[in-house]
């Protein structure tokens, strides 16, 4: 016999879950539905994909710049060479 | 307003170099009335593929900041080809290759090594996890390693109808991507049934069949499945 009952140890483990699905739930309208919520997660693939696909211009208005695909490359290859120093 | 085409891949030749026909539309389509809504919050007119036109103004389906914009685009394009052959084939071969490396990286010794633990010569192909640091390919590799296989894949294949189906409808699309992406990384990262495998054959010296194990792996896999689907409509939809 477990020190704490078997039901209370599955109570536990399925409240706390159960918590964290409904403030989940509750917050939907909120933090999930609106197109400008994106979680941090997949923003990063998000960001890369556009980057990667959509997004081709470069600067802004009459301002110049470089575009995005480029400044990867450049971030890309220099990170290369960075990870062979020693760390 | 200047489209400029990214310069750093063309040298590479066989990846093809042309703009979405979806940009063209957006970009020859739409007065500039709306655009002067950008320009008033940003100071700055310019072409910007990811404006959702029709909600404009409303925070909640769309920000007037590019930064934001730029992240995700909130607009669909529904004639975008998505699930072709060609992203079927491409998945389907890159999940069964990323999925063999990451489960031979995952048991790194090489088979048959026998060394001594506990007094006791057992076999070392087992002990996956006492390496540190571990090797796996990631998701963003993943994604960097299918973009250029896409694009090449779609370069090579002719423009034939198979079934009806078009072989190679245009460039490869940020959709495919997305699926080739999702059917690579689901089968990614190696079962985690396999440290039991390991536990029992490293500590407790035994070893079962291989049909054995091959169906203690698929009844630990399938139950899951089974969960999922059952509560798709609670917990993904």
């Amino acid at each position: 016999m477990p020190l704490i009952p078997r039901i209370d140890q599955w109570l536990l483990v399925m409240s706390t879950q159960l918590i964290g699905f409904s403030m989940g739930g509750l917050c939907q309208s909120f933090l999930v539905v609106p197109a400008s919520m994106i979680w941090p997660e997949g923003l990063v693939y998000c960001a890369l994909l556009n980057t990667l696909h959509t997004v081709d211009y470069a600067g802004a208005g009459e301002r110049g710049g470089i575009s995005r695909k480029r400044f990867f490359m450049y971030v890309l290859i220099g990170g290369a060479i960075y990870y062979l120093l020693p760390g | 307003m200047t489209l400029r085409l990214p310069i750093c891949l063309s040298t590479v030749r066989f990846i093809r170099i042309s703009l979405p026909p979806t940009l063209a539309t957006f970009a020859s389509a739409q007065p500039c009335a709306i655009d002067r809504a950008v320009e008033d919050v940003t100071g700055a007119r310019f072409f910007d593929p990811n404006l959702d036109r029709a909600r404009i103004g409303d925070p909640n389906q769309d920000s007037p900041y590019p930064e934001v914009r730029s992240a995700v685009a909130n607009t669909d394009d529904p004639e975008m080809p998505c699930s072709t052959i060609r992203a079927w084939i491409l998945g389907v071969i890159m999940a069964v290759i990323i999925a063999g490396i990451n489960q031979f990286l995952y048991v790194p010794f090489t088979f048959g090594t026998i060394f001594i633990f506990n007094d006791r010569h057992v076999n070392t192909s087992a002990c996956s996890y006492f390496r540190y640091p571990s090797v796996m390919i990631t998701q963003i590799p993943i994604l960097l390693v299918s973009l250029p296989l896409g694009r090449g894949i779609a370069s090579i294949l002719p423009d034939v109808e198979i079934f009806g189906a078009k072989l190679s409808p245009g460039p490869f699309t940020i959709k495919e991507h997305v699926l080739v992406l999702a059917m690579t990384i689901v089968g990614a990262y190696p079962a985690y049934a396999t440290d039991i495998i390991a536990v029992q054959r490293v500590f407790y010296n035994q070893q079962w069949s291989f049909a054995c194990q091959c169906l203690f792996f698929t009844q630990l896999s399938w139950p899951c499945y089974v969960f999922s689907r059952n509560t798709a409509c609670m917990v993904q939809y």
